[in-house]
């Protein structure tokens, strides 16, 4: 097993032993001992109770970093490209980022119905921002001796962008779906708690009303393992569709 | 032939370049020297087209066919980091996969990088990059060639293996050719007329005695010529 991998194994240990001195500082009822709730996630993950909660937070959540990315990408990239459009459209996008997305679950539900589509919308709300703004970064990142090579090569405006512009964006658009992952997971929790039964939030507060608390930890747990394989997901692609960034890792260590 | 009238760019301050009138005949190899900030690489990126005139105009050619996109090296490597060798120096070309891949092929072996084709530029080490670089910018066969100081970012020996390199290149196709230095040996070694820049404008043109000739490094003609030219500087 190479480092990586104990790593991560090493963080959830540290987290482990908080855990259980936290446990033991305020008392087992108000927070379990972690060997009981991964006990109890195991049980509700064996006989399924928790499965349709898991699955319909994941088909939220990846349904939003679709049309996220299909729709933000290309927005970014060409706010980067030009330096008109940037004047035109970075200001909106200033006002837009910080506004509180969540504050507009009702809008969202009253537009879009109380189905999934309002909870996918919310979320694509809080990651297009990120999105846009990283890749009209990426692009504008560009150093100028690249262009000097499109330019003198006499690329033409597709290949520039599929050659020059996604790839150097690529890295800072998978970070900031990294970043945008743990936002999402609080919104998610948040809109999960109405009008739905099913979703990790549902679950975590549905357990907490019913005062059971191994239940509702277990919820918790599992949102973090959610966002912790997401992230994990992520750093493999990277891997996979970057894999420069490997060799160029390497000659700065 | 490369030809300029009256070519000006003025950033202010009396910096830019002023009045320049070169004609550079096909086959020539010319250097532009002179101290940081004369204008020798605004000078060149004017003639590559990625800097546009304020004042005057360049024309570019060959057997009397115009050309836009003369072939510009530049003192980075300037590779795109997520294309591997082949891809990056396939990156302006047109045509089917398998011509694309026999002239990549055939230009490897020339620039001794054919056990290279897969490596991405954070795998190579200096010298290498930059023969990609040259391979990419030599590959579309371009008949006037222009070089921004493709040497400074290397040490001493890959420097002059480089520039060995290019000397062969050069003897080969006789391309035309102009390229910016810091470096006054660099430009006897590879040069025929070297132009001395000073404050915007070219103040001298001096004409190489010497023949090309790979080993001409170290000898006494050499280092003759090369003082010509520093005292040449030293005055300005």
């Amino acid at each position: 097993m190479n480092n990586k991998y104990l790593n991560k194994f090493y963080g959830l240990l540290i987290i482990t032993l908080l855990w259980y001195l936290l446990s033991l500082f305020l008392g087992n009822n108000l927070i379990p001992y972690p060997h009981n709730v991964w006990l109890y996630l195991l049980t509700i993950t064996v006989n399924g109770n928790i499965v349709p909660h898991i699955t319909y937070s994941l088909f939220r959540l990846l349904s939003a970093i679709g049309f996220a990315l299909t729709i933000g990408v290309p927005i970014g990239l060409l706010i980067g490209s030009s330096t008109k459009t940037d004047q035109w459209f970075s200001p909106i996008l200033y006002i837009l980022y910080p506004i509180p997305k969540i504050a507009f679950l009702p809008v969202f539900m009253a537009l879009f119905g109380l189905g999934d589509f309002s909870k996918i919308t919310l979320l694509f709300s809080v990651l297009i921002f990120q999105i846009i703004l990283a890749t009209r970064d990426g692009v504008k990142q560009i150093p100028i001796e690249f262009h000097h090579v499109t330019q003198t090569l006499g690329l033409s405006k597709k290949d520039q962008l599929l050659k020059l512009y996604l790839p150097h964006a690529l890295p800072n658009i998978l970070s900031a779906l990294r970043i945008s992952i743990g936002i999402s997971m609080a919104v998610l929790f948040f809109g999960e708690n109405y009008a739905t039964s099913y979703g990790i939030g549902y679950f975590i507060m549905n357990n907490w009303i019913m005062v059971n608390y191994k239940g509702m930890f277990a919820g918790i747990l599992a949102l973090s393992l959610m966002a912790a394989f997401l992230i994990y997901l992520i750093d493999v692609i990277q891997d996979k569709i970057c894999p420069w960034l490997t060799y160029e890792k390497r000659n700065k260590i | 032939m490369i030809n300029t009238n009256n070519l000006t760019i003025n950033y202010g301050d009396n910096n830019g370049i002023f009045n320049i009138n070169l004609r550079i005949e096909h086959g020539d190899i010319y250097a532009i020297v002179g101290h940081s900030g004369c204008g020798k690489t605004t000078l060149l990126h004017c003639l590559a087209g990625i800097l546009m005139p304020d004042k005057g105009n360049v024309t570019i050619h060959d057997h009397n066919e115009q050309i836009t996109n003369p072939g510009l090296i530049q003192q980075k490597d300037a590779l795109f980091p997520w294309f591997n060798v082949f891809d990056n120096i396939a990156l302006g070309l047109n045509g089917s996969k398998k011509t694309i891949s026999n002239k990549i092929s055939t230009i490897l072996m020339a620039l001794d990088l054919i056990n290279y084709r897969n490596h991405y530029p954070a795998q190579l080490s200096g010298g290498q990059k930059q023969r990609v670089s040259i391979g990419r910018t030599l590959i579309s066969n371009p008949d006037v060639l222009l070089m921004d100081e493709p040497t400074a970012s290397l040490d001493a020996f890959t420097k002059e293996a480089l520039q060995d390199l290019l000397l062969k290149l050069y003897i080969e196709k006789q391309r035309t050719t102009l390229f910016v230095t810091h470096s006054i040996e660099e430009a006897v070694f590879l040069a025929n007329k070297i132009l001395i820049m000073d404050k915007g404008k070219i103040v001298k043109t001096y004409d190489n005695p010497l023949e090309h000739n790979l080993n001409l490094r170290g000898s006494p003609d050499f280092y003759d010529v090369v003082k010509d030219i520093r005292l040449m500087m030293g005055g300005l």
